[in-house]
């Protein structure tokens, strides 16, 4: 089990669900430090150490939870970029959609996604969803950032 | 000569030696022998056939004028005394052969005259009146003598012809090979020729012959005539004409076949077919022109033949040039004179073109004049056969331009709908995507709309149990219990149920467009098992509702399962949903045989029914008739015509109000619409599908 620090980024252009996503995984227990970036191009950044992330400290595992509908660069592009970069390829990211749509869905697996979350708009689900998400995020081998190789 | 020695001349037999095994000239014979008398011996000799031309000479020893005359009267040819000189017994034995040689040669020439007279009178009889025509002429060719047939045959009285020269009566192009033959035969390079010739008749028609020719020769050699025999061999000759023509005809119509059907349009059809009419037709020019009556215009299609004017598509004259049209709308041709044309450039091209008449021929399909062939050529009658036969190749051709039109508008009109079959199937993809995306961004803001009432519920709660401390007036505390337990939980609940709704159609939306968006695997699907699972599937629900539902024998159909569920999920579903109360519910699902290209299949409730002026407005989206019935987005019907039509297939309804509903659903065997199934591994999908009345979902690789 992983002892290290471990940073969740959460890309996701929506502040309302931005909140409510922090909310509730506050509320089941998740107290990792979350990093709200708000489109692609800053999650980028933040993984690049890019723009205003240039100075941000490494050695902290991450995890990515991205959004796949972004202005500027969508999730899907995040995804495969970051997966196709064998420096970066072993983070893991959980796609947020709001869509159930198999063959969007059927591609962040092409891609190389291992987990998505649909955005329910029922409260009580969107919670266990939120939940089974950070009970996920405990149980997931979290990788040093320094050590990624595919 | 022989001198032959016989002691005695005992029987016949002697003679027959005689006959058999010697050359005799000249007998001699003693009147006094043994065994048989001079007498008798001379006799017999003399009344034997082969032996009685022999001279019989008798020798007599006796003046006995009695024996010697007896002699005499047996036939001997002299008799002479035994006691006269050699020289005169000599003498006299040649006088006797020279007689005999004399009387020899006189009874052959009377012979050869015999039957020389024989023979001519044969051979008059014969030329007289024989039915195979005969002419004896001179060696200058004038005629000596012609029989009755061969005088019919030229037309004359057997007189007339007497005098004529066979010359005149030849025909002129056949008159320098027969002059070359009859030199052949005056040469001696043989006696006799054959050959077919024509012969004008006395009224100036020509006819077609058998011609033999000898020659006779006299005893020493002169050529003194020539006899002739002729054979009317016209019909013959036509005959073969015929059939050589016919031969012809049919080779180049074949050609003219050909050209027609490798032909892709009217010009091309036209240019190929032109050169070999010409040649049928033996023309100079010819040509196709298609007429545009609307404006009196013919424009040229093709032409061949030496031209002062550029011809081909696109190049028009006036109908005036065709003749009247309306003989030609009748199937009538036309002879056209140059020189009765309206004068202008085209009547220049005319005459400069060398062509003072010409035909024109009418093309005519189902009634309808299209255009005309026209080459030139007159109306004499051997030009009727020309004309016959640009009619027969017209109507073809007429034909085919008909055809070739039709398919290049058949072509145009597939093309078109190809076309707005593509642009239906881009608009349909457009307008399933924009749904799609306008879902999708509503739902953003109902994430937020659901998840914060959520959070005021929860602030709700909070406030109220921060407020039900001892430590608040009660008044106030009275005033907030009401303003938050009752207004603002009020308020909550309605935006939370305004905010389900919304999401709910947002989702049937997004369903909708993914039924026309997402790509169909085709494989043979078990209808009957995918019925009974669905069923099933429904059971706890249709045992709730006291439902019945029968499923008959279905045979199974090309299509995408998941599709096929999804669309008998929907109507075994509103057949559960819209129930008459009035009576227990039944649900049945079979199938109607029918085209075996297709299959039918249906599911039939008694249920509430659908008045009629709704059953076709019931498969339009969000269209509902029973809202109070049951809830639902009105998608449902929207959702099953849209797989039945992806499918190739289409679905209709038979309802009466108050008694039920039948559901048709009738689905292509053969699916066009759908690929059939790759190695895709659906069952991901399926997994998917699964789980998504759960409202989220967790997966992983």
């Amino acid at each position: 089990m992983q002892t290290e620090p471990m940073a969740i980024v959460l890309a996701e252009d929506d502040e309302g669900h931005a909140l409510l996503v922090k909310r509730n995984l506050a509320r089941a227990n998740i107290a990792n430090q979350i990093v709200h970036v708000t489109d692609g191009q800053e999650a980028l950044d933040y993984f690049y150490r890019a723009g205003r992330y240039t100075n941000r400290p490494i050695g902290i595992s991450l995890l990515l939870v991205l959004d796949i509908n972004m202005p500027r660069i969508d999730g899907i592009e995040v995804l495969a970029r970051l997966k196709g970069d064998p420096a970066k390829c072993r983070i893991p990211i959980i796609m947020l959609t709001t869509t159930d749509d198999p063959r969007e869905i059927e591609r962040c697996y092409d891609l190389g996604c291992g987990v998505y979350v649909t955005k329910p708009v029922e409260y009580e689900a969107f919670v266990e969803a939120v939940q089974r998400l950070g009970l996920f995020l405990q149980v997931v081998q979290i990788p040093a950032e320094s050590d990624t190789k595919c | 000569m022989n001198l032959i020695w016989r002691s005695s001349w005992r029987d016949h037999d002697a003679i027959i030696t005689v006959r058999s095994s010697e050359t005799v000239d000249c007998i001699l014979l003693d009147l006094v022998m043994p065994g048989m008398t001079g007498e008798e011996a001379c006799r017999r000799i003399k009344t034997t056939s082969i032996s009685k031309d022999i001279p019989v000479l008798i020798l007599t020893a006796h003046k006995d004028q009695e024996a010697v005359l007896s002699c005499l009267k047996a036939g001997a040819d002299d008799y002479i005394p035994k006691a006269a000189e050699f020289d005169v017994l000599k003498g006299r034995i040649r006088a006797q052969l020279r007689r005999k040689q004399y009387e020899g040669e006189n009874r052959l020439i009377q012979e050869v005259i015999e039957t020389m007279r024989k023979s001519e009178a044969r051979f008059r009889s014969a030329f007289e009146h024989t039915n195979v025509a005969m002419v004896l002429m001179r060696i200058d060719n004038q005629i000596i003598r012609v029989n009755n047939a061969f005088a019919a045959l030229f037309g004359y009285s057997a007189d007339e012809m007497i005098g004529l020269s066979m010359i005149d009566l030849t025909h002129p192009e056949d008159a320098i090979e027969n002059q070359l033959r009859r030199e052949g035969l005056l040469a001696g390079r043989s006696n006799h020729f054959q050959m077919e010739m024509r012969y004008l008749q006395k009224n100036g028609h020509s006819f077609w012959s058998l011609t033999n020719i000898s020659l006779v020769r006299s005893s020493d050699g002169m050529p003194l005539k020539y006899v002739g025999q002729v054979q009317d061999t016209t019909e013959r000759k036509h005959a073969e004409e015929a059939n050589r023509r016919y031969n012809e005809r049919l080779k180049i119509l074949h050609q003219i076949d050909r050209a027609l059907i490798a032909g892709e349009v009217p010009e091309a059809i036209a240019a190929g077919v032109l050169p070999h009419l010409r040649d049928l037709l033996d023309v100079r020019h010819a040509s196709v022109s298609l007429f545009d009556l609307e404006l009196g215009e013919a424009e040229w299609l093709a032409g061949t033949g030496p031209n002062r004017v550029r011809r081909g598509p696109g190049v028009r004259f006036s109908l005036r040039f065709m003749g009247d049209v309306n003989a030609l709308k009748r199937g009538e041709f036309q002879l056209i004179d140059v020189q009765t044309l309206p004068p202008g450039p085209d009547f220049d091209a005319l005459v400069g073109s060398g062509i003072d008449k010409y035909i024109v021929v009418p093309m005519i399909v189902d009634g309808e004049l299209i255009g005309a062939f026209g080459f030139e050529g007159t109306s004499a009658p051997l030009q009727l056969e020309k004309i016959g036969i640009a009619q027969e190749v017209a109507t073809q051709f007429a034909i085919t331009i008909a055809q070739a039109r039709m398919k290049e508008h058949v072509r145009d009109r597939t093309s078109e709908l190809v076309n707005a079959n593509r642009e239906l199937r881009q608009k349909n993809q457009e307008n399933e995507m924009f749904v799609y995306s306008v879902s999708h961004d509503l739902r953003s803001p109902l994430v937020n709309l659901q998840g914060f009432s959520k959070e005021l519920s929860m602030v709700a709660a909070e406030i109220s149990a921060t407020i039900s401390d001892e430590s608040v007036p009660q008044l106030i505390r009275e005033k907030a219990n009401s303003l938050v337990q009752v207004e603002m939980r009020e308020s909550i609940r309605f935006i939370q149920s305004a905010v389900m709704r919304l999401s709910n159609t947002i989702d049937a939306l997004l369903h909708l467009s993914r039924v026309g968006r997402i790509e169909y695997q085709c494989r043979e699907v078990d209808m009957h098992e995918l019925i009974r699972n669905l069923v099933d599937s429904m059971s706890v629900t249709a045992h709730e509702k006291e439902v019945v539902i029968q499923v008959h024998e279905l045979a199974p159909c090309q299509g995408d399962a998941t599709a096929f569920e999804q669309l008998f999920s929907n109507l075994l579903g509103n057949a559960l949903k819209y129930l008459d109360p009035q009576r227990p519910g039944s649900v049945e699902v079979g199938e109607i045989p029918g085209d075996p290209q297709y299959r039918t299949y249906f599911v039939r409730d008694n249920g509430l029914g659908i008045r009629k002026a709704y059953q076709e407005k019931i498969f339009l989206a969000f269209k509902r008739f029973h809202a109070d019935a049951a809830t639902g987005e009105g998608m449902g019907l929207a959702i099953v015509r849209r797989i039945a039509e992806r499918h190739g297939g289409e679905v209709s309804v038979e309802s009466e109000e108050g008694v039920g509903s039948t559901f048709f659903v009738k689905l292509p065997n053969r699916s066009a619409t759908c690929p059939v199934a790759s190695q895709i591994d659906r069952s991901r999908e399926g997994d998917l599908n699964a789980n998504r009345t759960d409202g989220h979902r967790v997966g992983g690789r």
